[in-house]
């Protein structure tokens, strides 16, 4: 079995919004962003097991689905990305694919949270935002530990909740509930958390 | 463990939620415009827009203000930008993809009353109609949006030196001077130059996974690496050794500690020593060692003397440092090592 | 002396359905009824019944349960609306609930009717209108709410029919008017039958009401007469036993009233339970197929995987490949590595003839295309809204059993606690136990009940007076109408049955039936004849009795659905003439038929002709199943065969 549908999309429109963004997009930044989308899913009120394919972390602790990876590969090869080294950009058929699926029903709620994720590079810088992502709890605790670990199971999303909790409060005390700041903010007070922890030692 | 208070006080810093809260249902028009600024930048720097620049993402621009005395010119695509030199560009990017622009500043309150708009004026700023947005600064960059970045961490160190360290635009690296001038070296520059090389990485360099700074208290040569930058998909790791040369001044600023090539070299060995003896603990990694040296030298400086001619000054600008064994040429996980001049502030700058 | 009992039954002109998911080949049906037959013909599984049923709902707010057995009118309605709230679940789709509705076109004596019913609303009317025959309207049109609605139509329809009471009219629709084979049968449902001869023969409505109130006395009184004589039994049981220094002690019922009170709060304690019972079984069913639903899901999601793969990944444009980009731009062979003018050339002319340069002669694979993949997305949406919609099925369900589990258990702890207030619990008798004021205690207690008893067989005694007083009436009526009646019920059937015919009225205790007598045998039990037999004579008894109460307020209706179940070959025939018979008195049949048995339809064709029989299609109102489907053109001949008939002069 080849890469779910929702890995193959995801993988598309994340490298063609990356790329329209900051030119070219890198597979981790790809990997990276989508995992902010499924959260970001999750915080709307999505189900983990819908959201199509799962993440786990690599040995250093950053998000990474098997499946996006398969999907980057599998869209490389058949021309609809154009790849150099680990860097990939969209080619005309690959933004043509990309269009009709758009289109259907099935994908077609999903750029709401890839693009909620992806825009965070907008205020923040890619770089910025994608290295905030990996302050993320989940991630922290599996970075230590130097091992493959899944992420957004069960004990993961519990880890998740009081932050969901805050930025709720928060996006009902400012009138923000757009996912677009909701992200924004989260990232920020990631690095914020990862800075003054650092800072601590 | 999560902390509502940080949340709260990240929430008040955020100028994000300043504007989202202020345009009241709105929020759904400043990812488009943030775009749009971000690659009017693309296009024009910053320093280049001496007269300001206003830009409005408008699916229906009032026609009250499309004066056509005023209009200066109707662009089908951004790349014609750099040919106008008016005084203030005011930028609207229609919905039909094309751009007007007028090089008459217009009256903020009609403008703030139909859309949220971005001003530069040397800095950024959001309008609201009862409100203004500014944004902090980033040092090194005339705009928040014009930050560039880097698939490369080679690519990056090249920006890097010609951003912030050659004038030393990043303010770390200008306040690590002991005089106006930039002739000798605060007390203790390293650790300034590794905080100022690990900001910029972290703003610039795309796609990493961790970028991890050497705890300040950890001074031991035999952890000589300062800043250790991880890739995750490619499996990579950068190890960044940052040594210094030229003078500094010690803490009672009676006499300068002076670094010259030797301190190049031993930086070199130490890097090359650490790169082996690590290679059994990252096997699965690819890992490169980077020594990257920033280049103060001057010649004819001391603790007395400050005042060089540009001859002078600028004597070590062209001189690179001799490296005994060339270590790049002898093992493959040795970058080419990379200076960084520091330039004085000369006549000539 | 009068013939007739001057009952006008409700003459439906016309029907509308709408939103009613069974019949899905359109979001309204509207069927026009003619004088005469009124036949919707179709292959079995269609629905055909619940037409039958959906007119009765619309114009009683109820549907006939079948397991229910009958007391008294009043009381029929009563449990049967609760019933009827939840008739059509399962027929109409959950997101048409609120949509589903019949409107119905009447003519009631005097006065036409048009009214709308939701499905799922026994006891109130989204609109009512009741005109004279000139059309001038003939209600003050307040009524604002569908209660109230409800309320003016049963007074007014009460009282155009020219009956006693709206439990009556559905008495009539429900037992006489309408036949189907899991019904009760006239002849040998003898409080039925009672209730219908009354109606038919009585003095009038007001006798039947009556005679109905006066049997349940009978039976109450008579009840309660045993219950008192139980009881004084128990309690003479019971006094040996204190005697015997025993201590447990028990008591019946002390008093009529309680004893009334408290089988009425069995009896409502039952009813939840079926109800409960029933719901129970739509959750389940809902849950099968929401799970069914879900599976399905599940094979169309993965077919979609795999159609994605194919769509994105199985056709490929040679010129996009990389591999082939890298041959036009470098003009070098990537697969030897030698650069020649040749390589590009090859390359271009393989492209240019829409060939892989790589195959050549191999055309390109033609793989699934992003079309068809978007079909399947259309279907994933539509069945994930199923699915959605079976879940609030199945919520909707769990809810209402929710609510009747409480109810029962609010029921049923009503009915302990007046158990255990009227009764003499042993316990209350014991500690201290003072045998001597037992026994006395019992001693006055069984004598009460002993007088009680008296009481109540004379108070049974008296209704029942009365009620053989009513009896004998109801027996002079029937002789007064008898040489009317009779041969109308024996020309009826006899000429279905073949054989000699005898219909006699005959009081046995507290009831009084009909007794049919075939060859001079009297035919008491319904195994004394066939099941084709039995059906059809009972067919012509309620065409006998409705011709009689509708003389001559007008033509009467009845409702008869698949009549010909069972019926022997040697029948077929003689059925439609048996219809066609009751047509040609002026009378209606609203009918549905299995198209497969058509004898029966085609004589009726034959006899009745286009001016006297529509033939509506079930094929035009819903969808075939796939067996069916393949039936088609069988279908189509049978149903040509009868039009034919129709047509013959």
């Amino acid at each position: 079995m080849g890469p779910t549908s929702e890995a193959v999309f995801d993988a598309l429109h994340m490298a063609k919004r990356v790329d329209e963004l900051d030119g070219g997009a890198k597979e981790s930044e790809v990997h990276v962003l989508a995992y902010l989308a499924c959260i970001l899913f999750i915080f709307d009120g999505g189900s983990v097991a819908s959201w199509g394919y799962v993440f786990s972390t690599t040995s250093t602790g950053a998000p990474y689905a098997g499946d996006l990876h398969d999907a980057l590969s599998n869209l490389a090869a058949s021309g609809h990305l154009q790849r150099d080294v680990d860097v990939y950009r969209p080619t005309q058929p690959g933004l043509d694919t990309h269009e009709r699926l758009r289109a259907g029903w099935r994908l077609g709620e999903r750029p709401r949270y890839l693009d909620a994720a992806a825009n965070t590079g907008l205020a923040l810088a890619t770089p910025v935002a994608t290295g905030a992502v990996m302050h993320e709890p989940q991630l922290r605790t599996a970075a230590g530990l130097a091992r493959k670990r899944m992420l957004l199971d069960e004990a993961g999303l519990a880890l998740l909740d009081p932050h969901f909790e805050g930025l709720r409060r928060i996006s009902d005390e400012n009138n923000t509930p757009d996912l677009f700041s909701t992200a924004v903010l989260w990232l920020r007070y990631l690095q914020a958390d990862a800075d003054q922890k650092s800072t601590d030692v | 463990m999560f902390s509502f208070e940080l949340l709260q006080e990240v929430a008040e810093h955020d100028w994000i939620q300043t504007i989202q809260s202020g345009t009241h249902g709105g929020e759904e028009s400043l990812p488009p415009l943030l775009e749009f600024v971000r690659s009017v930048f693309d296009h024009v720097a910053p320093e280049r827009l001496t007269g300001g620049l206003t830009l409005l993402a408008s699916s229906n621009f009032p026609d009250a203000l499309g004066d056509a005395d005023h209009t200066l010119a109707q662009l089908a695509e951004l790349a014609d930008l750099p040919f106008l030199h008016p005084q203030h560009l005011v930028l609207v990017a229609r919905e039909q993809g094309d751009y007007l622009v007028w090089n008459t500043q217009p009256d903020d309150a009609v403008l703030t009353a139909h859309t949220l708009v971005y001003r530069f004026d040397g800095s950024d700023h959001f309008m609201l109609p009862d409100l203004t947005v500014s944004l902090p600064e980033i040092p090194g960059f005339g705009s928040i949006f014009s930050i560039p970045t880097f698939m490369t961490l080679d690519e990056a160190l090249l920006d890097y030196e010609r951003t912030h360290v050659r004038h030393s635009g990043c303010p770390l690296l200008a306040a690590n001077w002991d005089d106006d001038d930039r002739i000798v070296l605060a007390n203790k520059p390293e650790s300034s130059m590794r905080r100022s090389l690990e900001q910029y990485l972290r703003a610039a360099l795309r796609g990493y996974g961790l970028i991890e700074l050497r705890p300040e208290q950890n001074v031991d040569e035999s952890h000589p690496i300062d800043i250790k930058v991880t890739w995750s998909v490619t499996n990579r790791i950068a190890l960044i050794e940052i040594k210094w040369i030229g003078q500094s001044i010690n803490p009672e600023k009676t006499a300068t500690t002076n670094w010259k090539d030797p301190r190049a070299n031993s930086g070199a060995k130490q890097l090359s020593d650490y790169l082996d003896s690590n290679k059994e603990y990252t096997p699965s990694h690819h890992v490169v060692g980077y020594l990257v040296v920033f280049d103060a030298r001057r010649a004819g400086a001391s603790a007395e003397n400050r005042e060089l001619s540009d001859e002078e000054a600028l004597q070590y600008l062209a001189v690179e440092i001799n490296y005994e064994p060339k270590y790049e040429e002898l093992r493959p996980d040795f970058a080419p090592p990379v200076r960084l001049f520091m330039r004085p502030k000369t006549q000539v700058a | 002396m009068t013939t007739n009992s001057g009952i006008a039954l409700p003459r439906p002109l016309r029907a509308t359905l709408r939103s009613f998911s069974l019949y899905d080949h359109a979001p309204e049906i509207v069927a026009d009824f003619q004088d005469g037959v009124f036949c919707l013909a179709g292959a079995n599984g269609l629905g055909k019944s619940t037409f039958l049923s959906a007119i009765g709902f619309g114009i009683t707010g109820t549907v006939a349960d079948p397991g229910r057995s009958f007391t008294s009118a009043e009381e029929y309605l009563r449990d049967l609306r609760a019933y009827s709230r939840s008739a059509f679940d399962g027929r109409i789709r959950e997101r048409d609930r609120d949509l589903a509705e019949i409107e119905l076109e009447l003519e009631v004596g005097p006065r036409r009717y048009r009214i709308v019913r939701n499905m799922f609303e026994p006891v109130g009317l989204r609109s009512l209108e009741i005109t004279d025959r000139a059309g001038k309207p003939a209600t003050n049109g307040l009524a604002s709410t569908e209660g109230d609605r409800q309320a003016e139509y049963e007074a007014a329809i009460t009282a155009d029919s020219g009956l006693e009471s709206f439990d009556q009219l559905v008495l009539l629709h429900h037992f006489v008017q309408t036949f189907d084979e899991r019904r009760h049968l006239l002849f040998w449902d003898d409080k039925v039958s009672q209730a219908a001869l009354f109606l038919t023969f009585g003095l009038s409505p007001d006798g039947a009401k009556q005679a109905d109130d006066l049997r349940r006395k009978v039976e109450r009184a008579d009840s309660r007469a045993r219950n008192h004589q139980y009881a004084a039994t128990t309690a003479q049981n019971r006094m040996k036993e204190v005697a015997a220094r025993i201590e447990e002690l028990e008591d019946g019922p002390t008093d009529d009233e309680i004893v009334d009170e408290l089988k009425a709060m069995e009896a409502h304690v039952a009813e939840l339970r079926g109800i409960l019972g029933r719901t129970t079984d739509a959750y389940r069913d809902a849950t099968v197929a929401r799970s069914e639903v879900s599976s399905r899901l599940r094979q169309v999601r993965l077919d979609y995987e795999v159609a994605f793969s194919s769509a994105v990944f199985g056709r490929r444009d040679p010129s996009t490949h990389p591999v082939v980009v890298s041959i036009l731009e470098s003009h070098q062979c990537p697969v030897c590595g030698s650069t020649h003018a040749d390589v590009t050339a090859h390359v271009s002319a393989a492209l240019d003839n829409q060939k892989c340069p790589i195959c050549l002669d191999a055309t390109i694979p033609d793989g699934t295309s992003i079309e068809d993949l978007e079909e399947l997305d259309a279907l994933i949406k539509s069945m994930d809204k199923d699915l959605a919609e079976g879940d609030q099925q199945v919520r909707r369900l769990l809810g209402e059993i929710d609510e009747l589990q409480e109810q029962l258990e609010e029921a049923e702890k009503t009915l302990e606690e007046s158990e255990n207030r009227h009764g003499v619990d042993a316990s209350d008798l014991g500690g201290d136990t003072d045998y001597e004021a037992l026994i006395e205690s019992y001693t006055r207690d069984i004598e009460d009940r002993k007088a009680k008893k008296l009481e109540a067989r004379k108070e049974r005694d008296k209704h029942r007076r009365e009620l053989r007083r009513l009896q004998k009436e109801l027996s002079n009526r029937y002789r007064e109408v008898e040489e009317v009646f009779v041969p109308r019920f024996v020309g009826l059937a006899q000429g279905f049955l073949g054989l000699d015919l005898e219909l006699n009225f005959e009081i046995k205790g507290d009831i009084s039936r009909l007794v049919l007598t075939v060859d001079g045998e009297e035919r008491r039990g319904p195994e004394d004849l066939s099941e084709s037999q039995r059906f059809f004579v009972d067919i012509a008894l309620r065409m006998a009795i409705t011709l009689q109460v509708a003389d001559p307020s007008g033509p009467p209706v009845l409702y008869i659905d698949t009549p010909e179940g069972s019926l022997d070959i040697a029948y077929e025939r003689r059925a439609g003439e048996l219809f066609a018979d009751f047509v040609h008195t002026d009378a209606s049949i609203l009918m549905t038929a299995n198209i497969n048995t058509s004898e029966m339809l085609l004589r009726l064709a034959e006899s009745c002709g286009a001016a006297k029989m529509a033939l509506q299609r079930m094929t035009d109102w819903a969808t075939l199943s796939d067996v069916q489907e393949e039936e088609q053109d069988a279908f189509d001949r049978a149903y040509e065969q009868i039009e034919q008939r129709l047509q013959a002069p």
